[in-house]
């Protein structure tokens, strides 16, 4: 049993390897013909291998789906090497627009505008063009006015698994302000 | 920007990590209140407002534009002064200082709190940008793995394809032998091509030498020509997002048209 599941694991791993495409579990788990739940116990071990082997290449999980990445450590040599290959950054106000949507999706666009104190129509409409945002469904309030959330291409910009990996929003709490408790307890209301 | 009149200073940052006075009003209010040196609950409301007039003051006079939302900023600040300044009947102080209403101070937190947020998915974008996915053409052979797709998926990776062109440059069409591009014609080599490939890529059926806007159009209605005859079918990838034409039929023949 412990010698199958080693062949197993070699098995999954030559799949990532050669596969040009993120792949999913059930494709994953299917191809080899395991069970899904032996294919996630494997690709979390495989996961962590190479997070402690901490080399050039790590195994990742982003989307929903397995591939292997380059180290973040060397994004900075990377990005030198590979000046084609690097895809653009995101302008302060766009992350500024992007960052609202993401946590307080789904939201609308005067919303958006009332936290940023700028119009953010522009903001709003190149991050569709970018698709990292799209349009969610409508507000049930007069006017109807569009909600918008992040897309799956946010996620993989971000290098992230799901939404709930996005780091924590910054507490303003750790400004320093004192009194600040009441304030954010209102907040949660 | 700094500025010192009738013994007050402020200072207002012109752009940085956290945003400036570019990026709002509220980022201006915000680059007042850290040059005040005090926490956000004692800024005294009437020396923000005036400070800020002030400052939309000099920002004419070196001919900067901002646009309504300050003047809208400004005129808000205004109002919320001269309700504060309005007799409280239970409250008797002489020089009553009010200090910002609850109700701005949580919209300034609110935007401090995005801002600093941003900055951190801007360090995730920097490091992101240069992570690289490994790169093989490999692809596992599962027919589920290939999805039907809609019209506007095809009508926008056309889209692509004609821009991609037009970022190359385009020799106007008088410049260029007259050609006409028949739909039969690029029917029979989409047709051949099938035949030696089972499978080709939607971008590959474009990418022959230089092709002209007309003849890209004739590709295109030949490939849906050919859908439409159940010879080829055009699906998408589930994951790759990739979109491949395959034979699926007979191949066309233009002496025995189906």
């Amino acid at each position: 049993m412990e010698r199958e599941k080693s062949g197993l694991k070699g098995l999954i791993e030559a799949l990532l390897f050669l596969s040009g495409e993120p792949l999913k579990l059930a494709s994953i788990a299917k191809s080899v013909e395991c069970e899904k739940h032996e294919a996630r116990e494997i690709l979390d071990e495989l996961i962590l291998d190479y997070q402690e082997r901490d080399g050039g290449f790590v195994l990742r999980e982003i989307a929903g789906a397995y591939q292997f990445f380059t180290n973040e450590k060397f994004s900075e040599i990377l990005a030198q090497l590979f000046k084609e290959k690097k895809r653009d950054q995101l302008s302060r106000s766009s992350l500024d627009t992007l960052a609202i949507i993401a946590y307080k999706q789904p939201i609308t666009l005067s919303e958006i505008d009332d936290i940023r104190g700028v119009s953010s129509r522009a903001m709003v409409t190149s991050l569709i063009s970018k698709k990292l945002v799209k349009p969610v469904g409508n507000k049930e309030v007069p006017g109807r006015p569009a909600l918008y959330g992040t897309t799956k291409e946010f996620l993989l910009h971000f290098g992230l698994n799901k939404l709930s990996d996005l780091p924590a929003p910054v507490e303003v709490k750790e400004l320093k302000f004192e009194n600040l408790d009441d304030l954010i307890e209102n907040e949660q209301e | 920007m700094e500025r010192e009149d009738g013994g007050k200073t402020f200072v207002v940052q012109w752009n940085n990590a956290e945003g400036g006075i570019t990026e709002g009003p509220l980022s201006l209010l915000w680059s007042l209140i850290e040059s005040y040196k005090i926490d956000i609950f004692e800024v005294s409301l009437s020396r923000i407002t005036e400070d800020f007039l002030r400052f939309l003051k000099i920002s004419e006079s070196i001919q900067i534009d901002f646009g309504a939302e300050y003047a809208l900023m400004a005129a808000n600040l205004v109002y919320l002064k001269s309700k504060a300044l309005l007799p409280d009947p239970g409250f008797e102080e002489e020089d009553y200082d009010p200090p910002l209403p609850p109700e701005l101070v949580e919209k300034l937190l609110e935007h401090k709190k995005f801002q600093l947020t941003a900055q951190k998915l801007s360090e995730i974008d920097k490091v992101q940008s240069s992570v690289f996915a490994r790169e093989t053409n490999q692809v596992i052979d599962e027919e589920e793995n290939w999805l039907d797709l809609s019209l506007l998926d095809l009508i926008s990776a056309f889209n692509t394809i004609l821009e991609k062109r037009e970022e190359e440059g385009e020799i106007p069409a008088l410049l260029t032998a007259p050609h006409r591009y028949s739909v039969e014609e690029k029917m029979e080599t989409i047709s051949a091509l099938l035949v030696q490939r089972s499978d080709i890529s939607f971008e590959e059926l474009f990418s022959s030498v230089q092709p002209e806007k007309a003849e890209v159009v004739a590709v295109f209605l030949a490939m849906l020509e050919l859908c439409k005859q159940r010879i080829l079918a055009i699906r998408q990838h589930k994951t790759f997002g990739e979109i491949r034409i395959f034979l699926v039929g007979e191949p066309w023949n233009a002496k025995n048209p189906a």
